[in-house]
């Protein structure tokens, strides 16, 4: 009876393990973005970020590495339940908001809290600060699926295009560019100096 | 009179003056001159193997590291799909190819822009719907390889999509420079980017021939001929399949 209760239970699994993930965008998964899109209100203005975000979100969730389940929405839900009454309390009502209230990393921990229910994690590249100032699109929001595959990479600024950068990039010329005047400065106040030194 | 004292500086000084610090600045010049150099050669070598070789674009670029769902032409040209009958493509993966009447575009067509991925071939957004959905798709490559010849492409012209789930032509209704830099420009597009019908969106930057960064855009704008369409949604599904 053992064997036969064993191997039932194995056979199940294997089944389930056959199972790929529903692909397309479900009920719970569209009530997420939903609720991203209209939960936070202020002076009866609602705030959220561009059309962009979430149809990235929806590639997202169209693809066979997610498919949200009752439970998982549920804790999904409470974690923003959190983050909107945070986004509240700090009066985070203009991207600059962000930056006076020191709220980039409090906002990181609900995204990654709310990832994690789904076995994803999320981490930043580039500079954080960027994104607070929203002067350089060089911050950038990474997702991976819980196969470490990247599924989500976008740009923390909010207000952007999605154009990428199609032409030759010359920022690390320019970088070096800088830095050569710096040497060659350096190298001018050494000269001078010991041209003094060999005066005296 | 100098003491021995200040002799023996005065020789230290005249060591790091004439073996210490040029040895020390040539070194310093000679990183310099190769990390300044590397961003312009890259594109420089890109040109040259367009302009010079028989080889076309792909060939000048990075193909290497791309996961591809794409095998070819599915043969499907009609119809309605949904996200079970094929694999959706996510990030990074390569899950088409796009080809343009009258230019000499002809490369893969992989989901998601990053600069690595811009080396791989002509990019779609995430950040726009893949073809089929009913909405705007937004397709860009660098102008020094995959789509430096799309300024070549008139009005009329036909764009041929074949992803890994159905074929899709798009004509070209209308050409034109947008400058990033401004304010607003997002207004000259969003609404066909996020509009409730299905346009196409190529872009490359411009002038055509410029290796600089430049906040200029060249866009075609197309319009949808023919292709499946594909329901993302569950919601809905039972209506559609009724019909």
């Amino acid at each position: 009876m053992k064997k036969l209760a064993c191997l039932m239970v194995v056979a199940v699994l294997l089944v389930v393990t056959m199972i790929p993930a529903f692909a397309g965008v479900n009920d719970y998964e569209k009530k997420l973005t939903d609720y991203m899109k209209t939960a936070y209100v202020v002076d009866g203005e609602t705030i959220t970020v561009g059309n962009g975000f979430f149809t990235a979100l929806e590639n997202f969730f169209a693809s066979d590495s997610v498919d949200v389940t009752e439970a998982q929405y549920n804790d999904i839900m409470a974690i923003l339940g959190e983050a909107l009454k945070y986004c509240q309390s700090k009066k985070l009502v203009k991207i600059a908001d962000i930056k006076k209230q020191n709220a980039t990393n409090d906002l990181l921990n609900y995204a990654s809290r709310a990832l994690a229910v789904l076995g994803c994690t999320v981490s930043t590249d580039g500079h954080i600060a960027d994104a607070d100032d929203l002067k350089s699109s060089t911050a950038k929001l990474i997702v991976k699926d819980a196969s470490g595959n990247e599924v989500l990479n976008l740009y923390l600024e909010i207000v952007r295009t999605p154009l990428a950068k199609t032409g030759a990039d010359y920022t690390a010329a320019a970088a070096c560019g800088v830095a050569a005047v710096a040497v060659l400065a350096a190298a001018g106040v050494a000269v001078k100096k010991f041209r003094k030194d060999d005066e005296d | 009179m100098r003491t021995n004292s200040e002799l023996n500086r005065s020789k230290k000084s005249y060591r790091g003056n004439f073996l210490i610090l040029p040895i020390v600045f040539l070194l310093i010049g000679y990183i310099l001159f190769f990390v300044c150099l590397t961003p312009v050669i890259d594109p420089l070598v890109s040109v040259y193997k367009l302009a010079f070789s028989n080889a076309n674009a792909s060939s000048a670029v990075d193909g290497t590291g791309t996961n591809s769902i794409f095998n070819g032409s599915t043969g499907v040209h009609s119809g309605l799909l949904t996200t079970d009958d094929f694999e959706f493509p996510t990030w990074g993966k390569l899950f088409g190819s796009i080809k343009v009447d009258n230019t000499e575009i002809d490369c893969d067509l992989i989901f998601g822009d990053s600069k690595d991925l811009l080396k791989k071939g002509a990019c779609m957004s995430m950040e726009s719907r893949i073809p089929g959905c009913g909405s705007g798709v937004l397709v860009g490559a660098h102008n020094n390889t995959y789509f430096h010849t799309l300024p070549d492409a008139q009005v009329g012209d036909l764009v041929h999509l074949e992803t890994n789930y159905g074929s899709f032509v798009y004509r070209i209704y209308e050409t034109k420079i947008i400058d990033t830099s401004k304010s607003g420009h997002a207004d000259e597009y969003f609404p066909e980017l996020y509009g409730d019908e299905e346009i196409l969106l190529l872009y490359t930057c411009w002038p055509i021939n410029t290796l600089a960064s430049t906040p200029n855009r060249y866009f075609a704008f197309c319009e949808f001929v023919s292709g499946p369409q594909v329901n993302i949604y569950e919601t809905g599904r039972e209506m559609n399949e009724n019909g």
